[in-house]
């Protein structure tokens, strides 16, 4: 599913080059769940930008689904965003003025008819457990709800990949469990899930785990 | 992105971020209100005056030919000693002047005290020809107009009707003399300055001049046009005619005055018009205002919104679906300004209308050509903050972010 070769990024900061990631290489199997581990500054988040192709590599091969990432423009690229990758986020990033709902329905917008006729939405906020709370804005909702419905939203175009970068970082012990148990189960149904952590815990329940440092696979 | 999706998703952010759409929206309303108040004062204006000269005269197509020379200020009267005009003139005028109609005249007094039922008041009196009504468009609410020139016969002004409490069929004293009422005119509101045009009685001219002036020369000739808009040539033929008439020789000045009531209405408007050049300034500067306004709320806007632009792109938005988005919010507010500054215009202009009791003139081409320019505007100024927002780096931002 996801086929990485000897990708490297660098960024040009403002008089030095900053190398992100160096000579990585990875493969990723359909239905695997991933957690990504390191210390801060270890490349965990420009890797999963890579994979969810928000970022390109400076050099190396990315295949995602059997589609090579490099030469893609900006337009194919968020196609294949939108279509294979969802996102998770430690802040939530849901839209401040739209409704839990509308958050879920966000990708639909940007699907260009290839979204399904009937919004999954809402079967999707009751499968998270906030369809009580699909009318309310986030800064209605509870830190744990917030994360349910950026979940919904990362599942509303049934893709095959779900990337979460730190899920669990702004959210109490319990509620974080409990966001952690609704990941795993998705993974169980086939979902192929990346995951970045500094937890230790989380990263032990994970099928697989990546380690990296100074941007590279240690 | 289609066009609906763009539409839901502008409406939504306008709608939800009322202060940001009320400052980008404040200074584009303000711009095509003064522009629709502008448009319709000075079409307001124009009617006005127009309404009322042609109260006055009947026909702002028309030529007045007085007595006196061009030296000589306001209407000449039956009272004053100029007599160069005479109905000799008047004939000539219609039968050897091409594009003339017809031609009306006239002798007239303003003072002339009016006596009935034991009731009196102060009125003009007019001794006219027997055309006279039907070159003014005058409108007979009782009775009928005279035929006869030498009758003494009167048609009452409605004002002196109603105050002296006399109709069709009764008499009245004229500076002492008795005339029969055989008719009394419908109102025909104020003229130029907000004079009434009702406190009036017209009496054939040939009594006027035997009975009440005793005098033979006139204080008008009205001259009707066949072709309006040749008005200025018919003018200085008629001035041509006349002083040929008079014996006038080149350099001698006029003993007359020939009058186009298009020339006094085109005087008057220009007066009008630099208060109107002033409120276009205040228009134009609104909506130039407006729109910088508008696209540094926009661009600021693009900065703040940084993190809602990366989580729509990583949820699969083009650069294309975040500068169509964007752009689609300025036109959106830019659009909700221009409703709401024709709704305000209108509605001041209707409030000021009414006050003023006049009729409704607003210049819709005009309005609705402001209101366009005001999406223009806004279109213009959302353009490059929708560029910016579009420019913007989801990976560079998620990483800000990210811990």
């Amino acid at each position: 599913m996801i086929e990485l070769q000897h990708v490297s990024k660098t960024y040009s900061g403002r008089s030095v080059l900053v190398k992100a990631l160096a000579d990585v290489s990875l493969s990723i199997a359909t239905g695997e769940l991933v957690a990504i581990v390191g210390a801060s500054g270890s490349g965990k988040s420009t890797l999963l930008q890579i994979l969810g192709c928000l970022d390109t590599p400076s050099a190396g091969r990315y295949v995602l689904n059997g589609t090579a990432v490099e030469g893609l423009d900006d337009a194919e690229l968020s196609r294949l965003r939108n279509k294979h990758v969802g996102f998770v986020f430690q802040s939530f990033n849901l839209l401040p003025r739209a409704t839990a709902l509308e958050n879920v329905e966000l990708p639909l917008l940007y699907a260009n008819g290839a979204s399904p006729g009937v919004s999954p939405a809402p079967l999707l906020l009751e499968r998270v457990g906030v369809a009580h709370r699909a009318r309310h804005y986030p800064a209605e909702l509870s830190g744990g709800e917030q994360q349910r419905v950026a979940i919904a939203r990362a599942l509303v175009m049934k893709p095959s990949l779900l990337l979460a970068d730190e899920p669990t970082g702004n959210l109490d012990a319990a509620t974080g469990a409990q966001v952690l148990r609704l990941i795993h189960d998705l993974n169980d149904d086939g979902l192929t899930v990346v995951l970045v952590t500094h937890d230790p815990a989380v990263a032990a329940k994970a099928d697989r785990r990546i380690t990296l440092a100074d941007g590279r696979i240690a | 992105m289609t066009i609906a999706t763009l539409t839901k998703l502008s409406w939504r952010a306008v709608s939800r971020s009322r202060v940001r759409t009320l400052l980008s929206g404040a200074g584009l309303v303000i711009g095509v209100l003064a522009i629709t108040i502008t448009v319709a004062t000075g079409e307001g204006a124009r009617r006005a005056v127009r309404g009322s000269f042609k109260a006055m005269f009947g026909s702002i197509d028309v030529l007045f030919v007085q007595p006196g020379g061009p030296a000589q200020r306001g209407m000449s009267t039956a009272a004053d000693a100029v007599t160069t005009l005479t109905p000799d003139d008047a004939v000539a005028i219609a039968s050897q002047v091409n594009g003339v109609r017809e031609v009306g005249m006239a002798q007239d007094a303003p003072n002339i005290v009016a006596e009935a039922n034991g009731q009196n008041t102060t009125t003009s009196l007019w001794g006219v020809s027997s055309n006279w009504r039907s070159l003014h468009g005058d409108s007979v609410a009782s009775g009928s107009y005279f035929q006869d020139t030498d009758a003494r016969v009167a048609v009452l002004g409605s004002d002196v009707a109603r105050v002296l409490r006399v109709s069709t069929g009764q008499r009245l004293r004229l500076s002492g003399i008795e005339f029969d009422i055989v008719g009394v005119l419908a109102s025909n509101g104020a003229g130029p300055g907000g004079i009434s045009l009702d406190n009036i009685v017209y009496v054939p001219l040939g009594t006027a001049s035997r009975r009440v002036f005793n005098k033979s020369a006139l204080n008008l000739v009205d001259v009707a046009l066949v072709r309006p808009e040749a008005w200025q040539k018919t003018q200085g033929d008629v001035q041509k005619l006349v002083r040929a008439r008079h014996g006038l020789s080149p350099g001698q000045i006029d003993d007359f005055r020939v009058i186009a009531p298009r020339a006094m209405i085109a005087r008057i408007e220009s007066v009008d018009s630099g208060l109107a050049k002033t409120l276009w300034w205040v228009g134009g500067l609104g909506l130039g205002l407006g729109g910088v306004i508008a696209a540094v709320l926009a661009v600021t806007a693009a900065l703040q919104r940084r993190h809602e632009i990366a989580t729509c792109r990583a949820c699969g938005a083009t650069r294309r679906d975040i500068l169509l988005q964007f752009w689609a919010e300025s036109v959106c507010t830019a659009t909700a300004a221009a409703v709401i500054g024709v709704i305000l215009g209108v509605g001041v202009t209707a409030l000021g209308a009414t006050m003023m009791r006049a009729k409704l003139a607003v210049d819709w081409p005009v309005t609705l050509g402001a209101a366009l320019a005001t999406v223009l505007v806004g279109a213009l100024a959302g353009y490059v903050p929708a560029r910016r927002a579009a420019s913007v780096d989801p990976a560079i931002v998620l990483r800000e972010a990210a811990p």
